[in-house]
């Protein structure tokens, strides 16, 4: 059974790494995690350099959207804040690294809830992470919760990724929805076999929340863009 | 459209005035290539003119090359600072803001912000100009001290970047101001007109007279227009009892900004223009006229054009003006309707006997007007696209009003500083009524040539007023009219053939593959080939206007008469609701029949056997039914537009808006399901194997929309999770039915079949309730109260069912932060627009405005005056800004919370309601100051500002400040200093960052919409990773 304020200590000592963390981008948490991936055998490796090739290939850069002459809109995007990552016994070591790296690299900071069997690899897993320079409050490890459903209450929870079956996973989503404030998002992979959802093209974009920047080029006057078309030979 | 070479016919311009008025407005956006045609042969010079043009332009040049003293002044500076340069925009930048600035510290991280990042030294001693020596920092900073860091660091950024760290700020900052006040000692001829005077009298001298202008912003506030009215009385008086006379050149003329004498100068506020803006210019005209001082209207954008022309007739034939000759005004040849313009006028001189000065110049708002016509979707442009074409055009109608059935009608003043066209003015003059025009500052050498080797006069232009005022205006004409700097450059450089700068325009334009210019897009085909821009008419355009209401007219006594849609069939129910409009609630728009639970089981039988076919259907044939659906909205904008008047209390361009985003969600959603979905897609998986799947619907989705966007947001969701597969049951809100049972029947029309779509009317409890109850749902779209986002959330993980997707977009508490460097006209025009347009209820609205301390009184006060002028109404009037909230509901809510703040917070200023204001729920926009958006509560969804001062070292607190609420939607931020918005955008954590511009009316695909936090879970609307969230994925 884990305490809540436990819970609460832990969710406030990441979320004020939250900022740093996610301000480095895609590509800067990418490198950081590099030194961690060379330590993981070869198919946990392979998780998490898939996740993050993902991110560099879909999230690194911002889009830039096609709009009227005189004004930039650049679409980018960032962590949500706080996730727990969590899994039941049947959580496969491939499964937490996979979700573990995906909050990360979305640029999330994460407290790591595995099953007791898996605490000790996970234990590893943010020395690990420490030792390539990731800030130790970015990810943290919450030991003793004999549950998944034990961490719904956690303060200023942002999402919960989580390897359960079909009927933890309803009442996780249960107990989340009954929270008052912010629409926690419950990203649940129901077959620890196949981990479909993990392992989709799709996944990281439950971890991110987008953000458009439009800048008015033209405040101070002028358009150098439009004049140079205006001037433009054929 | 008349034959533009008719206007050579002598009796073209004896067609009455009220005739050839109707020849300007249908040229508004007239086909460039087509009217170009027509002007090509009027362009056109024949053999013998050609060749003296090219030999009297080659000499010109020749004369200026070969003076010593060719370019000084601005000409100098734009020689070295060219505006196709970092360094030239960025000095430029500095200039428009230093001066305003009045809090040390932010002009300091301005300084920093534009020095730190250019290469200045390069520009040291190139020019032998003294001014440009003294306007370039490294002299500033002595020359000295950059020769020594630079045997330390080659790199001159560097070296400049390390000279603003190492002297002391103050030290920097005084200098930048004197540099400021050498550059506007350049732009600007005096601070008063008694100093202009004295100053314009060397130019005098030489044979020269001026037109002064006391330019600047325009009036947004009653207070502001008098301030300028009082200043151009002034200049009146003094040039009046100006003695100077050489008996050679014609006395001085007052230039007057028709937008600075009036805070309201527009179409939609055409009778105030034509009464008080009329009574104020007229009073000039009075005194002018004793002092004998010629009056000359300035052009501004072509949306006010038809105005301006209206309002000087009616002047021009006022008994103070006839008889009188001396009231004119400036034609911009880029303006497609320039010609018929010029036509009328001649008619009008012709009928009247009074001569009209007329000023042509190229035109001043080019690259602004580009960027409107694109963003308002407008069917074409007001302008020429290519500067060779608007040259092309001067030239043809510098021949119409040099004709002889012109002469004594219209007195021509040719403004250009462009060799080619002097030579081209000079060589067609067959007699010497007219006369040059240039800007103070610019082409003396070429125009002390002119006068030297030609009887004519030259008048220049002269700017008037205090530094500070006039700085930033005129450096944003500057910009804008960045076309004038390349010719000065080339005119001077001597590496530049002079046989490449005598072409004469009508050569290089019919030299080109097409008329038009193929690099600018006409605003249809902003995106390109993949989906096309949704159209909005130009209200303030008559030819456009005139058509467009009529067709809405015939639409405003209709009644409506909606209910339940299910397989394709509209059903009754006894549960039937009046609907009436909110501005006048005698007024009923038709009848809703809500759906009874009946109605919801029904409609979830039928649609969750469609969808299983629906998700079949291959995706171009689901796509081709939204892309005929956006077409069908179109059809119907007229029905629309009203509906959107009569039920949801929207103003004439909001609800053009309205219907333009939907059109938009539907092409953009067409363009994103074709490139994904329901198609086998390609992947590597995580353990390196390649894997192949297809992304489908998920089943019945459920879309509950608000009443702000009764139509776009509706139809945003439903068209989402329509093209991804799903069947669809949308809940519009109870207050907009008519207007989606409106949509949807135009969705059944477009292909959608009557399985995959039902629409369910209704209160949340008795129709929002059981459907998300329901097993069956597949997912939810959302767009309302965060509190029903989490009721929703409730009920769907209530049930015995796989969890699905709620895709919901929630409240906002908005803020907008401006610092000193920002220009207080931009930011109140668009703090209000940003507050108060649509009464405030958009989700995206400005509710807590952050006012740096230093100019919060400035702000404030500008704020309240300009909140005076919105006008609150019907809000199918064109000149209404406001109109009603949506229901008594909100109104009570929104004034409870007025009533609060006028016991605990400062009132800054309050609209006046209108006269009937009892019949509807309407609610004046009001403004507060409090201590911090803490104590506010919760989101007033209404025309409701809170203002907030701050400290500048403490914009980080306003940060924090503004994430601790959990909301983030939008954020506006005006500030010139860019690292500060950098900085602001890198912090904050809001769905949508808008900088230097109002923070509403997000474009679909171009702006993706939604936030974050407390604001809404993502994916963003309108942006290409929201279809995904529909779908399911399928391993194939």
């Amino acid at each position: 059974m884990i305490k809540q304020t436990q819970l609460a200590q832990a969710a406030q000592s990441a979320l004020s790494a939250w900022e740093g963390w996610n301000g480095l981008g895609v590509a800067g948490r990418a490198q950081l995690l590099q030194h961690f991936i060379a330590q993981l055998d070869h198919e946990t490796a392979a998780m998490a350099q898939w996740q993050i090739s993902q991110a560099l290939q879909r999230l690194d850069a911002p889009l830039e959207m096609q709009g009227p002459t005189g004004e930039s809109n650049l679409l980018s995007t960032s962590g949500r804040g706080l996730f727990i990552i969590a899994g039941d016994q049947q959580a496969s070591k491939i499964a937490m690294v996979g979700q573990l790296v995906a909050a990360l690299i979305s640029g999330n900071v994460v407290l790591l809830a595995p099953h007791a069997s898996q605490t000790g690899f996970c234990r590893d897993l943010l020395r690990q992470l420490v030792a390539g320079s990731c800030p130790a409050a970015a990810a943290q490890l919450l030991e003793g919760a004999d549950s998944v459903l034990e961490l719904s209450q956690c303060p200023s929870l942002a999402g919960i990724a989580c390897v359960c079956d079909d009927v933890t996973a309803r009442e996780l989503n249960r107990q989340l929805c009954s929270r008052d404030g912010v629409l926690v998002q419950l990203i649940a992979e129901t077959d620890s076999h196949r981990l479909p959802l993990i392992g989709s093209e799709q996944y990281l974009y439950r971890f991110i929340t987008e953000q458009v920047c439009t800048t008015n080029t033209t405040a101070v006057g002028g358009n150098a863009t439009l004049l140079e078309l205006g001037g433009l030979n054929e | 459209m008349f034959k533009a070479i008719d206007v050579l016919n002598p009796d073209f311009i004896t067609r009455t005035p009220a005739d050839l008025w109707t020849e300007i407005s249908p040229l508004y956006s007239v086909d460039e290539a087509t009217w170009l045609q027509q002007l090509l042969p009027l362009a056109k010079p024949a053999q013998k003119e050609l060749e003296e043009t090219t030999l009297g332009a080659t000499r010109l040049i020749e004369q200026v090359r070969a003076d010593d003293a060719a370019i000084h002044m601005i000409d100098a500076l734009l020689l070295e600072y060219s505006l196709d340069t970092r360094e030239g925009i960025l000095l430029m930048c500095l200039a428009e803001a230093l001066m305003r600035i009045p809090d040390a510290d932010t002009a300091d991280a301005l300084i920093r912000d534009k020095l730190s990042v250019a290469d200045w030294k390069k520009h040291l001693k190139n020019s032998d100009s003294l001014f440009v020596n003294a306007s370039t920092w490294g002299l500033l900073l002595t020359g000295k001290v950059v020769t020594m860091d630079e045997k330390d660091d080659g790199t001159p950024a560097n070296v400049i970047n390390r000279l603003v760290n190492r002297f002391s700020e103050p030290v920097i900052r005084k200098a930048m101001y004197q540099a400021m006040k050498i550059m506007g000692h350049q732009f600007v001829l005096g601070r008063n007109i008694g100093e202009a005077l004295k100053r314009g009298r060397k130019y005098r001298d030489l044979g020269y007279t001026y037109s002064f202008d006391m330019l600047g912003e325009a009036a947004l506030t009653e207070r502001d227009a008098d301030k300028y009215f009082a200043d151009y009385l002034r200049a009146v008086e003094s040039v009046g009892g100006d003695t100077y006379d050489d008996g050679k050149a014609s006395r001085p003329t007052i230039s007057i900004k028709l937008s600075a004498l009036h805070p309201r100068y527009e179409a939609g506020q055409h009778d105030r223009v034509m009464t008080e803006l009329y009574a104020r210019v007229l009073q000039l005209i009075s005194k002018a006229r004793t002092l004998n001082v010629g009056i000359t209207i300035d052009a501004e954008e072509a949306d006010r054009l038809e105005l301006s022309l209206e309002l000087f007739e009616k002047l021009y034939r006022d008994p103070a003006c006839t008889g009188w000759g001396n009231f004119g005004l400036v034609v911009q040849a880029y303006s497609k309707r320039a010609l018929a313009v010029l036509a009328w006028l001649a008619s009008l001189a012709g009928a009247q006997g009074d001569r009209i000065p007329v000023r042509l110049v190229k035109g001043a708002y080019w690259d602004a007007e580009i960027k409107l016509c694109q963003q308002r979707g407008l069917n074409g442009y007001p302008v020429y696209t290519r500067k060779e074409a608007t040259d092309t055009a001067y030239l043809a109608c510098a021949r119409f009003l040099l004709s002889d059935p012109v002469r004594g009608k219209i007195f021509p003043q040719f403004a250009s500083h462009n060799a080619h066209t002097v030579a081209s003015v000079l060589t067609m003059a067959q007699h010497n009524d007219f006369e040059f025009q240039r800007l103070h500052g610019m082409g003396d050498a070429l125009y002390n040539r002119v006068l030297k080797n030609h009887p004519v006069s030259v008048r220049i232009y002269a700017p008037v007023g205090s530094h500070k005022d006039l700085l930033p205006y005129l450096v944003r004409r500057l910009l804008e009219n960045g076309a004038n700097s390349s010719f000065v450059h080339r005119l001077v450089d001597a590496r530049h053939p002079i046989a490449d700068l005598v072409h004469h325009p009508v050569e290089t334009l019919t030299s080109r593959a097409s008329l038009a210019n193929p690099h600018i897009p006409l605003p249809r085909d902003l995106y390109g080939d993949e989906r096309r821009n949704s159209f909005s008419p130009n209200i303030e355009i008559d030819s456009q206007w005139a058509p467009f209401k009529q067709a809405v007219d015939g639409f405003m006594q209709q009644q409506w008469h909606g209910g339940p849609i299910i397989n394709a069939r509209q059903h009754l129910s006894e549960n039937v609701h009046p609907v009436l409009a909110p501005q006048n609630h005698a007024v009923r728009v038709g009848e809703m029949h809500w759906a009874s639970a009946q109605h919801v089981s029904e409609a979830l039988d039928l649609l969750s056997d469609g969808f299983v076919s629906w998700n079949a259907t291959p995706v171009d044939e689901r796509a081709a039914c939204l892309e005929r659906l956006a077409d069908l909205l179109e059809a119907h904008l007229a029905e629309l537009v009203a509906l959107c008047h009569l039920e949801a209390g929207k103003t004439i361009q909001d609800s053009i808006d309205e219907v333009r985003e939907a059109v938009d969600f539907c092409r953009y959603y067409a363009v994103q399901a074709r490139n994904g979905l329901g198609q086998p897609l390609l992947g590597t998986a995580f353990n390196g194997k390649e894997r192949q799947y297809r992304l489908d619907g998920r089943g019945v989705f459920v879309c509950i929309s608000p009443w702000n966007f009764p139509l776009a947001i509706f139809l945003g969701q439903v068209s989402a999770a329509l093209v991804a597969g799903n069947s669809v049951i949308a809940k519009p809100a109870e207050q907009t039915s008519l207007i989606a049972c409106r949509a949807v029947e135009l969705a059944l029309q477009a292909g959608i079949p009557a399985d995959a779509i039902a629409l369910l009317p209704g209160d949340g409890a008795s129709v929002g309730a059981p459907l998300t109850r329901d097993p069956r749902i597949a997912g939810v779209a959302f767009t309302g109260s965060t509190e029903t986002a989490q009721l929703i959330n409730r009920s769907l993980a209530q049930r015995d069912a796989e969890i699905v997707p709620l895709i919901a977009e929630t409240g906002g508490q908005n803020a907008m932060i401006i610092d000193s460097t920002s220009l207080p006209e931009q930011v109140v025009r668009d703090v209000v627009h940003s507050a108060f347009a649509s009464a405030g209820q958009r989700c995206s609205a400005l509710r807590v405005l952050y006012v740096q301390e230093d100019v919060a009184d400035r702000i404030i006060d500008m704020l309240r005056g300009a909140m005076a002028q919105q006008v609150l109404g019907d809000p199918s009037l064109h000149s209404t800004d406001i109109g009603p909230v949506i229901d008594r509901k909100a109104q009570q809510g929104l004034q409870a919370h007025i009533e609060k703040l006028k016991a605990s917070a400062q009132l800054i200023g309050q609209t006046p309601l209108p006269e009937n204001a009892a019949k509807g729920t309407f609610v004046a926009p009001t403004a507060f100051e409090i201590s911090d958006i803490a104590v506010l509560e919760r989101e007033q969804f209404g025309p409701i500002l809170h203002v907030v001062r701050y400290k500048a070292a403490e914009l980080d607190k306003v940060i924090d400040a503004i994430n601790a609420t959990g909301y983030g939607l939008t954020l506006g931020v005006h500030s010139r200093n860019e690292e500060t918005t950098r900085h602001i955008a890198r912090r904050v954590r809001v769905g949508n960052i808008y900088i230097n511009r109002d923070q509403i009316g997000a474009v679909v695909g171009v702006q993706p919409f939604g936030g974050q936090g407390l604001s809404g879970t993502g994916p963003k609307a309108g942006g290409p990773r929201y279809l995904p969230r529909f779908t399911r994925e399928v391993a194939l």
